[in-house]
C-alpha cells in the first residue's frame, strides 16, 4: 500500500501557524504573569517580622471573609490582623501600582512615540515631590487632618497634576509635536524640582531626611484606607488605555500616519495624558517615586512578546504587578526594619533583568 | 500660793501644747495623705482635684459633684469614664484604680498642641517604645526599663546603656527613632504581654498610631522634650501611673525635686539685670529655629532670644545663608548633645574636648565662640537638670560654677543610689572651643 502523503504547507498555513503560535506565547506570558502574582501574593503575605507560614496564610484570609473571630489579643487575632489589615493592603498596593505605572508607561511612550519616555516625564513626579516638601517642610495642606498623612497625599495629588495641566494648557496653542511636549515636561519639572531643593536646602536635618525618604518610593505602612483611591484610577486607567490600544498601534507608525487613518492624534494625546495622571498621581502621592518600572517593564515585555499593545498592556500591567510585589518581599527579606525601600530593590533586581535581556535578545530597544 | 502653781500649770501646758504641735507639723503628722506640695497634676480621668494622686479625695469630690454641691465643668477630670456625666459609674472606676483592679482609664493624649481623651488598659504590664534618650531617660527614672520589651532608635543615636543597662535587655523593634511598625510590635503582644507603646507627643513619632490603636496597643505619649517644668511632670506622673509604680514614691520625689530646681533657677534669675542674647545650635551646622525645644529652653533659663527679622527659622552656618548671623549680637550659644553624637558618654566620662573642638568648629567665625562663651551640655539629662545646666552657662556669675552638678548629684543620689555616681568626677558642660 503506498503511503498517503500529505501536501507541503503554503505559504499562509505557516504564516497562520507562526500566528497561532505567537498568539499562545502572548497569552501564555500573561498567564504566566498571573501565576507569578498569585504565588508572589501568599509569599508576601507570610513574610515579614512575624513568620506565618504559607497554608496558614490562606487559612487566617478565608477565615476572616468567612467571618471567624479570634479572641482579642489571642495569637490567632494578632496574625489576622497582621495579614488581613497590613499585609494585605501592602501587596495589593504593589500589584496595583506596579500594574498603573506600567500601563502608563506603556502609554507614554505610544503617545510620546519615544522609548526614553516614562510615567514621570510630564512632571508629575516633581509635582508630587514639590507637594509633599511644602506639606512637610512648611506645612501647609490642602486638606488637614492633624493626626494623619492626609494633607501630605492630598497636596502631592493634586500638586502632581499641576505640570500635567500646564501641558495640556500648552499644548493647543504650540501645535506640539511629541519631543516638545516631552521638553516641556522636563521645563516644569525644573522648575518644581529647584523649587523643591529650595526648600529642602533651608530645612532642618529631620526635616530633610522626611522628604528626602518618601523621593525614594516605598509602599511599607500602606492600609485598607490607601487602596481604593489607587484602585480605582488604575482600573479605570487600564480599561480606558486598553480600550485604546488599536489606536495605540497605529499612533506607533508615526503621527501623520495615523492622521491619514483617521486618528484624532491630539485628542487622543490628551485624554491619554489626562488619565495617566491621575493613574500616576494616585500612586505617587502614597508611595513616592517609584522608578523604573514606568520605563523598562514596557520594554522587556515588548521584547518577550513584541509590541502589540492589546497585549503589552495587560502583560504588562501583570508582569509590573508581579516584578514590584517581589521586589517588595526581597526588601522585606533584606531589612525586616523597612531600611531598604522597595525603589531601592527595583533597580537593582530589574536592571540586570532588562541589561540581560538586551543583551540575549540583542534586539533594538524601539 | 495657788495662783502661782496653777500659773506654773498653764504655762507647762501650753508648752506641752506647743512642742507637740511643732513636732506634728514638722514630723508631718497632721495629713497623712499629705507627703508632698507639688503642683503638678496627674493628667488622669478621676483624677477629680487635679493633682498628683487619684486617692478616695476624688472620690468624695466626685460625689459632691453628683450631689449638686460643685461642677462638673470646675473639674473635668471627673468624669472617670469619660462619658460627659458624673455618677455612679465614675466612683466605682477610681475605686477600680484605687483598688489596683486592671481595668481600663481615660487619660489625656496630647499630640503636638492638641489634647484628647484617650482610654488605655491599666496598668500597663509590658509596653514597647522608643529609645531617644528624651524618652529613654523616663524609663531609667521610673525604673521600668525592663518593662520595655522592644525599642525603636537610630543607628545615629542609641541609647546610653552605660546609663541605663537594663534596655540592653530590650529588642531592637525598630532602626527608626520616629517610627515602629505595628507588625514588629505585634511579635511582643503574643510573646510578652505588650499593651502599650510609649512615644513622645511630637507628631512626627509614630506617625501610624491609628494602626497601634486599632489593633489593641495603647499609644501612651509623653512630652519628653517640652521645655514646661509642669508639662515633664505631668508626663512623668502619666508614666509612672500608667505603668502602676506611683506607690514607690520615685514620681513624686522627681516631681518635688524638679519644682525645687525650677523655683530656684526662677528665683535667681530674679536677679538677672542684663539678658544675655543667646541661640541654640547642633552639630549639624546649623543654629535652632525660634520654636525649637532647645531654643526654648534657653528662653526657660533667662536667655533673651536674637531679635531680628531674618531668624524665623534654623540657621545654616555652612553656607552663605546663615551669614547674617554675625551681623547680630550674640553673646552666647549652647549645644545640647546626647553622647552617642559626640562619640562618647556622658556618665562613663568619656566625652573628650577634642572631639567637642572639631564638632563645634563650624561656630568659629561667631563672636560669642571667639570669647570662649559656648556650651556643650548633655542631652541624657531631664528637663529640670538640662535648664539648671543651661542657666548656670548662661549666667555663671549669678548661679555659680557646679550649681547644676550640685542638683544633678541630688538627683542621682535620689533616684539611683545604687549606681554610684559622681558627678564630681564627670562633666556634663563643656566649651566648645576649650583647652583639649
Amino acid at each position: 500500500m503506498d503511503s498517503v502523503e500529505t501536501a507541503p504547507m503554503s505559504d499562509e498555513d505557516n504564516m497562520v501557524r507562526q500566528y497561532k503560535a505567537h498568539l499562545i506565547k502572548k497569552i501564555l506570558f500573561i498567564i504566566l504573569c498571573l501565576v507569578i502574582v498569585i504565588v508572589a501574593v501568599g509569599i508576601s503575605l507570610g513574610i515579614g517580622s512575624r513568620e506565618i507560614g504559607f497554608e496558614r496564610v490562606y487559612e487566617l484570609l478565608f477565615n476572616h471573609i468567612i467571618g471567624v473571630q479570634y479572641p482579642e489579643g489571642s495569637v490567632d487575632w494578632v496574625e489576622d490582623a497582621v495579614v488581613w489589615d497590613f499585609r494585605l493592603p501592602r501587596t495589593l498596593f504593589a500589584i496595583i501600582a506596579g500594574a498603573a505605572l506600567a500601563v502608563a508607561g506603556v502609554a507614554m511612550q505610544g503617545v510620546m512615540n519615544n522609548p526614553l519616555a516614562d510615567p514621570y516625564t510630564t512632571g508629575i513626579s516633581s509635582g508630587a515631590c514639590f507637594g509633599v516638601s511644602v506639606s512637610i517642610i512648611l506645612g501647609l495642606n490642602i486638606a488637614q487632618n492633624q493626626f494623619s498623612n492626609l494633607g501630605q497625599i492630598v497636596n502631592a495629588f493634586i500638586f502632581s497634576l499641576i505640570p500635567v495641566a500646564l501641558i495640556l494648557v500648552i499644548s493647543p496653542k504650540t501645535k506640539s509635536s511629541p519631543a516638545t511636549l516631552i521638553l516641556a515636561g522636563t521645563a516644569i519639572a525644573y522648575i518644581f524640582n529647584a523649587l523643591n531643593t529650595f526648600m529642602m536646602v533651608t530645612t532642618e536635618e529631620e526635616t530633610l531626611a522626611e522628604v528626602y525618604l518618601w523621593q525614594v518610593g516605598s509602599i511599607v505602612g500602606m492600609t485598607w484606607d490607601d487602596i481604593p483611591l489607587v484602585f480605582f484610577t488604575t482600573v479605570i486607567g487600564v480599561v480606558i488605555i486598553g480600550l485604546l490600544s488599536q489606536k495605540l498601534n497605529i499612533l506607533s507608525l508615526g503621527e501623520t500616519s495615523a492622521k491619514s487613518l483617521g486618528i484624532d492624534v491630539d485628542g487622543l494625546r490628551s485624554i491619554l495624558l489626562v488619565v495617566m495622571a491621575f493613574m500616576v498621581a494616585a500612586v505617587v502621592s502614597y508611595a513616592g517615586i517609584i522608578g523604573f518600572l514606568g520605563l523598562v517593564t514596557p520594554h522587556i515585555v515588548r521584547m518577550l512578546i513584541d509590541s502589540d499593545n492589546k497585549y503589552v498592556i495587560p502583560a504588562s500591567a501583570l508582569f509590573s504587578g508581579a516584578l514590584l510585589l517581589t521586589c517588595d518581599v526581597v526588601s522585606r527579606i533584606v531589612s525586616p526594619m523597612g531600611e531598604v525601600a522597595v525603589g531601592v530593590v527595583i533597580s537593582f533586581v530589574g536592571a540586570p533583568i532588562f541589561l540581560y535581556l538586551l543583551v540575549r535578545k540583542n534586539a533594538n530597544l524601539w | 500660793m495657788a495662783s502661782k502653781t496653777t500659773m506654773i500649770v498653764a504655762v507647762a501646758v501650753v508648752a506641752i501644747i506647743v512642742v507637740a504641735a511643732a513636732a506634728v507639723f514638722f514630723m508631718g503628722g497632721g495629713n497623712n495623705d499629705k507627703r508632698l506640695d507639688i503642683e503638678s497634676a496627674l493628667p488622669v480621668y478621676g483624677n477629680a482635684n487635679e493633682d498628683y494622686i487619684i486617692d478616695q479625695k476624688d472620690i468624695d469630690l466626685i460625689q459632691e459633684i453628683i450631689d449638686g454641691k460643685k461642677s462638673l465643668s470646675s473639674y473635668p477630670l471627673a468624669d472617670a469614664n469619660c462619658d460627659s456625666k458624673v455618677d455612679s459609674a465614675d466612683i466605682d472606676k477610681v475605686k477600680s484604680i484605687i483598688d489596683k483592679t486592671a481595668t481600663t482609664v481615660w487619660h489625656i493624649n496630647q499630640i503636638d498642641s492638641a489634647k484628647t481623651p484617650t482610654e488605655s488598659k491599666w496598668p500597663i504590664k509590658a509596653a514597647v517604645g522608643f529609645a531617644t534618650m528624651n524618652i529613654a531617660v523616663y524609663y531609667k527614672m521610673l525604673g521600668i526599663e525592663d518593662r520595655i520589651k522592644a525599642v525603636a532608635f537610630s543607628n545615629a543615636a542609641p541609647p546610653d546603656y552605660d546609663l541605663i543597662p537594663g534596655l540592653k535587655n530590650a529588642a531592637r523593634g525598630s532602626t527608626s527613632s520616629t517610627s515602629f511598625e505595628y507588625e514588629e510590635a505585634s511579635k511582643y503582644v503574643t510573646s510578652d504581654g505588650v499593651t502599650a507603646i510609649v512615644t513622645s507627643v511630637n507628631s512626627t513619632y509614630l506617625k501610624n498610631w491609628q494602626d497601634f490603636e486599632d489593633h489593641n496597643i495603647d499609644v501612651i505619649r509623653i512630652d519628653a522634650t517640652g521645655v514646661k517644668v509642669n508639662s515633664f511632670l505631668s508626663s512623668v506622673l502619666l508614666l509612672s501611673f500608667m505603668f502602676d509604680t506611683l506607690d514607690d514614691g520615685k514620681a513624686y520625689k522627681i516631681c518635688e525635686f524638679s519644682e525645687g530646681v525650677m523655683k530656684d533657677v526662677t528665683e535667681k534669675a530674679k536677679t538677672i539685670t542684663t539678658p544675655v542674647v543667646a541661640i541654640a545650635c547642633n552639630t549639624a551646622g546649623t543654629l535652632t529655629s525660634p520654636t525649637s525645644d532647645y531654643t526654648l529652653l534657653l528662653k526657660e533659663a533667662g536667655a533673651k532670644l536674637i531679635d531680628d527679622s531674618r531668624y524665623t527659622g534654623s540657621v545654616n552656618m555652612k553656607n552663605d545663608s546663615g551669614a547674617w548671623i554675625y551681623e547680630v549680637q550674640l553673646d552666647k550659644m549652647i549645644g545640647v548633645r546626647v553622647g552617642s553624637a559626640l562619640g562618647g558618654s556622658w556618665y562613663m566620662g568619656t566625652i573628650t574636648q577634642e572631639k567637642l573642638n572639631e564638632m563645634y568648629d563650624y561656630l568659629k567665625l561667631l563672636n560669642c565662640y571667639k570669647n570662649n562663651d559656648c556650651y556643650c551640655i548633655s542631652g541624657e539629662l531631664p528637663i529640670p537638670l538640662r535648664l539648671a545646666y543651661a542657666a548656670e552657662a548662661l549666667y555663671p556669675d549669678i548661679y555659680g560654677q557646679g550649681y547644676a552638678d550640685k542638683y544633678h548629684q541630688q538627683f542621682c543620689d535620689m533616684l539611683w543610689p545604687d549606681d554610684g555616681w559622681d558627678i564630681s568626677k564627670l562633666t556634663f558642660i563643656y566649651k566648645m572651643n576649650g583647652k583639649a
